[in-house]
């Protein structure tokens, strides 16, 4: 027995190594994916987002307002356009993403104790720059609405002491949890690392049970009497063994040469992982059996595997979704690992937050393998 | 001509024979479409559960507290209600963001003394981050503003003197093209015109490989036809079911998805007739190259992702290394992925489309000149994996 299945796992190696296309894709897919992502990512943080500002007043209280959005964290003031008009143009060609507009008598009203507007644009039609760069702003509008309250107040003959804790006597103070920079690298690359290698999990088990009962010498093994459910499992433990492997340099990469922050022991992460590629592999698998051919196994195994990432919850959160949906995304065993993942990664969690992530993985792996095995006797008549 | 057509009239058939092929044509980019309009269909980030740490019970500290309640925004959850027990919840992820208000904030900030309030979110997911952030921000203006009024008042000004104060500078922020941060109008287009793109090339990238496969191409080369009419007979089904899928895609865009399209109608035509055109040139040219459609199928699969992230659709051009921005530039998608939004999201007209329909159609030519000017000779790449049995060695029973 140990025999026989050691020879099915040689052998199936030695296919998979045959087939030129399954092995660049498995050998370089993943490590080229995290090598893009974390490039993509390699800044980190939105900062220096680019500014413009239209001053129509140039006094100087303008330029002293315009001081206060170079001083701000994010923005970087890289154009100084004339009138409204070109900045409506630079924003519309995506050369600046916040235009601020000082409107004429800025400087007059604020001295003779009148209001002023100052318009703030910011370009939102991309949300990662948009949301960023409206905290950014706001930040800086709430300075320097202060800075000018303030000094009304004194000018109306308020003690400044007094003037100042009118406007800064309440600071509110911001706390990130769990990511303290902000870092997008730290929330994306890993996850999007991950999401190409479990397409090369859902690739690898496409091609279990129709690359062999799809081509001609599959009456050969037949014919030979041998075990179908013990060639099965050899070749789905060479499988689940390889995919285990090729995850490694994934996590050495992302925890080890970049130093990600990993909150959990890495032995929870590496089960986690463990039992989500016996789920997804054992869903390939139920699709190897149900199609023709192997292109079509390839098709429909991906045709789940591409859209499952952006239903995990992983980047739009499953509370954001409709309540039905957001319910439903737990079919897939994706939602369970990349939800897990996100936690693990950033909050940590003890051996009781991981169990039934676990249990439930390993049920559908039950389950998808259970299915298989029917569809299997029921098409070869065994 | 007829020769032509009747190439498409037998590409048409072998579409609707296929099951799968019939399906992935005609069916998967609207059902793609459905799927990602159900997951983005809210595109706001509303209700979001906080934990409120208030130590102070005072008047002031419930109107801070009332100053969140009043938006949309947040959803106060009454029984986390200590410090400790926010932690576990934000962890949990029973809540996403936390106010914590000290001890004698109110007695602080009457006495005219300095005060702090934490305002905490869950970033390990920085689409709650940076949206808490920002209505935290929001709120916390609207709040300072209020309360500074209210402290005028008490001082003894007039409510027009406290306008006139704290109406000094108004900063009037606005957000263009997005009024409401709404992320269905960020994301859904850009997605659409990826399952246009990888749809299109699943499609097309068999036609040839198939031929191939069956030892039939070498019919198609021995015949008598121009290779310009034997291209557009093979393409012809595809380019035009491609376009009703554009088609079909924005009209979900709109309705379903509910993304406000402001683009000029010829200008989104003109888009999408180059975008096919190009997306059926290079399905062709993939199609006469690849060894076989399992890997045409293997490899166009694993590049979709990429093709996104590399687009610049969400992680701006701007922060990637210029590398991958180059390489991003080499490819249609993310030349019409930016399009789609200018011109759909942003209603910018022709004048601003010069330089990507330049781009598109430089694209499209040099892929039309690549795909006419295809090798003639038969080659034979197809390399079927056969397994043999487990035991070769072994007696079969035949």
């Amino acid at each position: 027995m140990k025999t026989d299945i050691w020879t099915i796992m040689s052998r199936e190696v030695f296919y998979m190594w045959r087939d030129r296309g399954l092995r660049y894709i498995l050998l370089l897919g993943p490590l080229l994916g995290i090598l893009l992502f974390a490039g993509i990512y390699s800044s980190e943080t939105i900062k220096h987002i680019p500014t413009a500002v239209v001053d129509l007043d140039d006094s100087q209280s303008s330029l002293d307002l315009i001081k206060n959005f170079e001083n701000a964290d994010n923005l970087s003031i890289i154009s100084h356009p004339s009138s409204y008009k070109d900045l409506e143009e630079m924003i519309k060609e995506g050369r600046v993403v916040v235009g601020i507009v000082i409107p004429e008598d800025f400087g007059r009203n604020l001295n003779n104790l009148k209001g002023s507007r100052v318009l703030c644009i910011i370009d939102a039609s991309n949300y990662i720059y948009a949301t960023n760069a409206s905290n950014a702003v706001l930040g800086v509008t709430r300075t320097i609405s202060a800075q000018a309250g303030i000094k009304t107040l004194i000018a109306r003959g308020m003690e400044p002491g007094q003037a100042q804790n009118t406007y800064q006597g309440i600071e509110f103070v911001e706390q990130p949890w769990y990511n303290p920079t902000l870092n997008y690298a730290y929330f994306l690359v890993l996850g999007l690392a991950l999401n190409i290698w479990q397409y090369c999990c859902m690739l690898t088990a496409s091609m279990l049970v129709i690359g062999e009962t799809g081509v001609k010498s599959w009456l050969q093994v037949k014919a030979s009497g041998f075990s179908l459910s013990r060639l099965f499992v050899g070749k789905s433990l060479t499988h689940i063994l390889l995919l285990t492997i090729l995850v490694l340099p994934i996590y050495f990469l992302v925890f080890v040469i970049l130093k990600y922050p990993l909150a959990c022991s890495f032995g929870q992460l590496f089960l986690l992982t463990f039992f989500f590629i016996l789920a997804v592999h054992s869903i390939g698998t139920l699709v190897s059996s149900l199609v023709s051919n192997a292109v079509d196994a390839t098709r429909i195994g991906m045709m789940v595997a591409v859209p499952s990432f952006m239903v995990t919850g992983y980047t739009w959160p499953l509370e954001a979704m409709p309540a039905w949906l957001g319910k439903a995304a737990w079919i897939l065993p994706h939602t369970w690992f990349f939800q897990a993942l996100n936690y693990l990664t950033f909050k940590g969690g003890g051996w009781s937050f991981v169990w039934p992530y676990l249990l439930v993985l390993l049920l559908m792996a039950v389950l998808f393998y259970g299915l298989t095995a029917l569809v299997v006797r029921y098409k070869e008549g065994c | 001509m007829k020769r032509m057509l009747g190439i498409a009239h037998y590409e048409t058939l072998y579409i609707f024979k296929s099951r799968v092929l019939c399906f992935m044509v005609f069916l998967v980019p609207a059902l793609y479409a459905l799927f990602f309009g159900l997951v983005y269909y809210n595109g706001l980030i509303s209700n979001i559960p906080m934990a409120v740490v208030d130590q102070d019970h005072s008047a002031l500290s419930r109107e801070l507290i009332q100053s969140f309640r009043n938006q949309p925004y947040f959803r106060i959850v009454d029984d986390v209600n200590s410090y400790d027990g926010m932690k576990t919840a934000m962890r949990d992820g029973r809540v996403r963001a936390g106010i914590v208000i000290p001890q004698d904030f109110a007695k602080l900030v009457h006495q005219g003394q300095h005060t702090q309030i934490i305002t905490a979110y869950d970033a390990s997911n920085l689409i709650w981050g940076f949206n808490i952030r920002r209505m935290a921000n929001e709120v916390i203006n609207i709040f300072n503003q209020q309360h500074v009024a209210e402290y005028l008042i008490q001082s003894g000004m007039s409510p027009g003197e406290v306008a006139s104060v704290t109406n000094i500078l108004d900063c009037n922020l606005v957000p263009w093209y997005n009024f409401n941060y709404s992320y269905t109008t960020f994301i859904f287009i850009g997605i659409m015109m990826l399952v246009i793109h990888q749809v299109g090339l699943f499609s097309i990238s068999l036609t040839v490989t198939r031929e191939k496969e069956k030892n039939s191409w070498i019919q198609f080369l021995a015949a008598p036809i121009p290779a310009w009419q034997l291209v557009t007979g093979k393409c012809l089904p595809y380019f035009l079911a491609n376009f009703l899928n554009y088609t079909v895609l924005l009209v979900i865009c709109g309705t379903l998805a509910r993304v406000s399209l402001q683009g000029q109608v010829a200008l989104v035509i003109a888009l999408g007739l180059l975008y096919d055109v190009i997306i059926t040139l290079l399905g062709f040219l993939i199609s006469l190259y690849v060894t076989d459609s399992l890997q045409a199928t293997r490899y166009l699969m694993m590049i979709s992702f990429p093709l996104f992230f590399l687009s610049g659709l969400t992680w701006p051009q701007l922060y990637m290394p210029i590398s991958l921005v180059w390489l991003g530039r080499l490819l249609p998608s993310t030349w019409m992925m930016t399009a789609a939004r200018m011109v759909n999201v942003k209603g910018l007209g022709w004048s601003y489309m010069g330089g990507t329909f330049l781009v598109m159609s430089a694209m499209a030519a040099v892929l039309a000149v690549l795909v006419l000017n295809f090798p003639h000779q038969r080659r034979i790449h197809a390399r079927h994996v056969y397994p043999g049995p487990p035991f070769p060695d072994k007696e079969y029973h035949l």
